[in-house]
C-alpha cells in the first residue's frame, strides 16, 4: 500500500500560538502529521519569513492549506503573496474547530478542496456565538 | 487631511489596519511606494487585505507628488504609508509641510545599525532620514499608539 501523503496544514501566526494550537488542538484529536507552525516576531524580515514557509511548500504544495490569524494583516499578506507562485488554500480566522475540522478532512474528501473548504468555513461561522441557556 | 507619515516595510498590517487606523480615525489609507506601486500582484494582496470601512490607494513618490494639490483638498481623514526611508524621504522634501515622520518599523539589513526592536537603518537610510530631519520634521519611533512614542535625531 503506498505512503500518500496527506495535504499539509501550515499555520501563520503573530507569535507563537501557532505552535500552541497545535498541541492544544492535539489534546482533541491526537497526534497531527504535516503540520507547521510559523511563528511571526516583531524583528522578523518578511522575506525571511516567507522563504521559510517555501521551503515546506516546496516539498508540499499539492492542496496544500494555509490559515492565518488576522486578515489585513503580516501573516494574511505572506500568504497572499505565496499564491503567485504557489497552488494552495489560504483561510483567514484560524480557530480550534476549525483545525479540528480541516484536520479531519484533509484525511479523507471526495469534493475539491476549495469545495470542502467552503463548507467547513460556512459551518465555522455559528461556531463563534453567543450562547445562551434555557 | 492627512493625519500621520509612517514608514513600515510591512505596509498595511495589522498594527496599521487596526491599532493606528483606530486611533487616528482614518478613512483613507494611502501607500507611497515605488516597488508596490509598480506590482500589479502586491496591489491585489493589499487591496484584499484592506480592513472594512477604509479606502485603500496606492501610488508612487511621483504620483503622489504630482497628485498632492488633490490629496490635501480631500474630505478624508489620511494616513501615509511608505516602505522605504528612501521614498518617504523623497516625498518629504518635495512637500515640506510635514512635522513628523515615525519610524514604525524598517527591516534589519546588511550593515544597518539597531535603533530600536524595530528600526535598523543603512548609512543610505541615515542620511536620507537626515535630510528629513534637516527640513525641521520631527523624527521619532513609535510602534503602537500605546507605545512610548521615542524621538530620534540623526543630525
Amino acid at each position: 500500500m503506498g505512503n500518500v501523503k496527506i495535504p499539509c496544514i501550515i499555520l501563520l501566526t503573530h507569535g507563537r500560538w501557532g505552535d500552541e494550537i497545535i498541541k492544544s488542538t492535539e489534546m482533541i484529536t491526537g497526534p497531527m502529521e504535516n503540520i507547521y507552525a510559523f511563528s511571526l516576531s516583531p524583528e522578523m524580515d518578511i522575506k525571511t519569513y516567507t522563504d521559510s514557509i517555501k521551503e515546506v511548500l516546496k516539498h508540499s504544495e499539492a492542496d496544500a492549506i494555509l490559515i492565518t490569524d488576522l486578515y489585513c494583516s503580516t501573516t494574511t499578506n505572506v500568504a497572499l503573496s505565496l499564491s503567485k507562485d504557489f497552488d494552495i488554500n489560504i483561510i483567514t480566522g484560524l480557530n480550534m474547530y476549525l483545525l479540528i475540522q480541516i484536520d479531519k478532512m484533509r484525511r479523507k474528501y471526495n469534493l475539491s478542496m476549495k469545495d470542502e473548504l467552503k463548507w467547513i468555513i460556512e459551518e465555522n461561522r455559528s461556531k463563534c456565538d453567543l450562547l445562551y441557556l434555557k | 487631511m492627512i493625519k500621520a507619515l509612517r514608514i513600515d516595510h510591512r505596509l498595511m498590517h495589522g498594527q496599521v489596519a487596526f491599532s493606528w487606523a483606530h486611533y487616528l480615525g482614518v478613512d483613507r489609507i494611502i501607500i507611497i511606494d515605488d516597488k508596490v506601486a509598480n506590482d500589479d500582484f502586491q496591489k491585489m494582496v493589499l487591496n484584499m487585505a484592506k480592513p472594512a470601512g477604509i479606502k485603500l490607494s496606492i501610488f508612487s513618490v511621483d504620483v503622489a507628488n504630482d497628485n498632492m494639490e488633490k490629496i490635501n483638498q480631500l474630505n478624508d481623514s489620511i494616513f501615509i504609508i511608505f516602505g522605504c526611508a528612501e521614498n518617504a524621504s523623497r516625498f518629504i522634501l518635495s512637500n515640506p509641510q510635514f512635522s513628523e515622520l515615525n519610524l514604525g518599523g524598517i527591516a534589519k539589513k546588511d550593515g544597518s545599525r539597531k535603533y530600536s526592536e524595530v528600526v535598523y537603518l543603512t548609512d543610505s537610510e541615515e542620511e536620507d532620514l537626515r535630510k528629513v530631519e534637516k527640513l525641521g520634521v520631527k523624527l521619532c519611533m513609535q510602534q503602537l499608539p500605546t507605545s512610548t512614542k521615542e524621538n530620534l535625531t540623526l543630525i
